[in-house]
């Protein structure tokens, strides 16, 4: 008996309450959607990026917890202006100058508070649990806490996230050029400090 | 060691990201000078990579979405248009009601009394000094110690008509027999005075027959003409009767049941004099025949 590939009316109605899985979908569809009004779908964006985000703003802040701070806020710097998003680079790159500039901004911010404390506190956090290495490695965690925030953000974006001069010019707003240039002397910095020890 | 060139440098760097590679084999062979800073970068960025974060398991929620959406309330660009005309028109009406002229005061010649209507509710009685004061005339009986609104007062204290707050009066009472005024006179003939008292009130003044005319002084400020008729009448022998349709008439004689003064500003009108001893007992001072 030949079946009616047309579906009917009931199928139909369900096909269109159930959301399409995300996972296919692009970040300029998912995009389109948060702009539209469907909050929910910016999930999606978060889940995607997250976890490079994290990457990024671990390897400046240089701290686990802060580092989640960071992308949480750079998150919903991103949400909040989702709608001035241009597509011209694509939304992770767009992304990453968030990320970036918020864990700058952060770094800035704890080393101002660190300059205001007594040296009474600066010997309690010795002390203090803080003090963990937060990489896996105590050497190259020693070199990058060393290197301004700037020259750690390149390291990390091009040797722990892969990302292109293009790209990594598109997060810290240059020329591919500049970020060569940068990453050159962000590297020769690195060496030093991780050759030379404490400065 | 001396620096390698720049191409060469940028080469090294980028084959020491993967040392194992056959360009870096191929390297090796051709520069066998460079295997050594070849391996030394090859080591420090394998630690380097060796050294990222590993990702978390567990995604968290974004806070974004965790905090309730506010709606944003946009308002319309006219709303503020309406909100400045509003204000310009509060401001104006504040304005004309501070700058509005008042109402005509009719200022008289020397020797004419001088009444004015206002809308104006503070009063401000003085005593009026006439010929005859209050106390010489035996006031004080059965009045209390001080002033007596009605009436007299006590000897040795100054006769003066309550400047205490007042409430406020509509501009225009409903009733022209409660619209206040102000006279001021010496010696002018109780007709002329309430004559003129009418006048000021808008009010139509009918004698009856046998009202008896002789000189008075007045003096009234921004007092109800009922109340300035009833208590010339308590000090004169008359009693005015309101007629409605703005028509009083002046009966010459002082009705014992005569309803007691309600004016707010009068308070009870206990302690009137006896019209039957020809006091003047007055609101505002003594009045003089």
């Amino acid at each position: 008996m030949p079946t009616d590939p047309r579906p009917n009316d009931e199928t139909v109605t369900l096909a269109n309450q159930i959301p399409l899985p995300m996972d296919h979908d692009t970040d300029e569809h998912i995009i389109a959607r948060v702009v539209a009004g469907d909050r929910a779908a910016f999930r999606h964006l978060f889940d995607r990026h997250y976890g490079r985000s994290l990457s990024v703003a671990q390897g400046i802040v240089l701290h686990r917890s802060e580092a989640e701070d960071v992308v949480q806020e750079a998150m919903t710097k991103a949400f909040k202006n989702l709608t001035k998003f241009d597509r011209r680079a694509s939304f992770g790159t767009w992304l990453y100058r968030i990320v970036v500039n918020t864990a700058i901004q952060a770094t800035r911010r704890t080393r101002h508070d660190r300059q205001a404390v007594t040296l009474e506190a600066v010997s309690d956090r010795l002390t203090d649990p803080q003090g963990i290495p937060q990489l896996a490695d105590p050497e190259i965690e020693r070199a990058m806490r060393q290197m301004e925030p700037e020259d750690r953000a390149i390291i990390v974006m091009f040797y722990w996230e892969d990302l292109s001069l293009n790209e990594i010019a598109g997060a810290m707003e240059c020329t591919p050029n500049a970020a060569k240039t940068r990453l050159f002397r962000a590297r020769e910095r690195f060496r030093q400090f991780y050759q030379g020890g404490d400065q | 060691m001396s620096p390698l060139p720049e191409d060469r440098d940028e080469l090294l760097w980028e084959l020491a990201r993967d040392p194992l590679s056959e360009a870096a084999q191929q390297y090796r062979q051709r520069y066998p000078e460079d295997v050594v800073e070849l391996e030394s970068r090859a080591a420090m960025l394998g630690k380097l990579t060796a050294a990222k974060p590993i990702p978390p398991a567990i995604i968290p929620a974004p806070h974004v979405l965790l905090e309730k959406p506010t709606p944003e309330v946009r308002m319309p660009r006219w709303s503020l248009g309406v909100a400045a005309a509003l204000l310009v028109f509060s401001l104006a009406l504040g304005y004309y009601a501070v700058t509005r002229p008042q109402p005509q005061t009719l200022a008289t010649d020397a020797g004419r009394p001088s009444i004015s209507a206002t809308g104006d509710s503070n009063m401000e009685g003085a005593p009026m000094s006439g010929d005859r004061k209050l106390q010489s005339q035996g006031m004080g009986q059965g009045s209390p110690e001080g002033m007596d609104p009605a009436g007299g007062t006590a000897p040795g204290t100054t006769n003066q008509v309550p400047t205490g707050p007042q409430p406020l009066a509509p501009t225009q009472p409903a009733d022209p027999t409660m619209l206040p005024i102000t006279i001021q006179d010496e010696g002018t003939s109780l007709r002329s005075v309430i004559e003129q008292i009418g006048s000021a009130a808008g009010l139509d003044i009918e004698f009856a027959p046998g009202f008896t005319d002789g000189p008075v002084s007045v003096r009234y400020v921004n007092v109800p003409a009922m109340t300035i008729l009833k208590t010339l009448g308590q000090s004169n022998g008359f009693t005015p009767l309101n007629q409605g349709n703005r028509k009083v008439l002046i009966v010459p004689a002082t009705d014992p049941n005569a309803p007691v003064l309600q004016d707010p500003n009068m308070g009870t009108g206990q302690g009137l004099p006896n019209p039957g001893t020809g006091a003047g007992g007055s609101l505002s001072g003594p009045i003089s025949r």
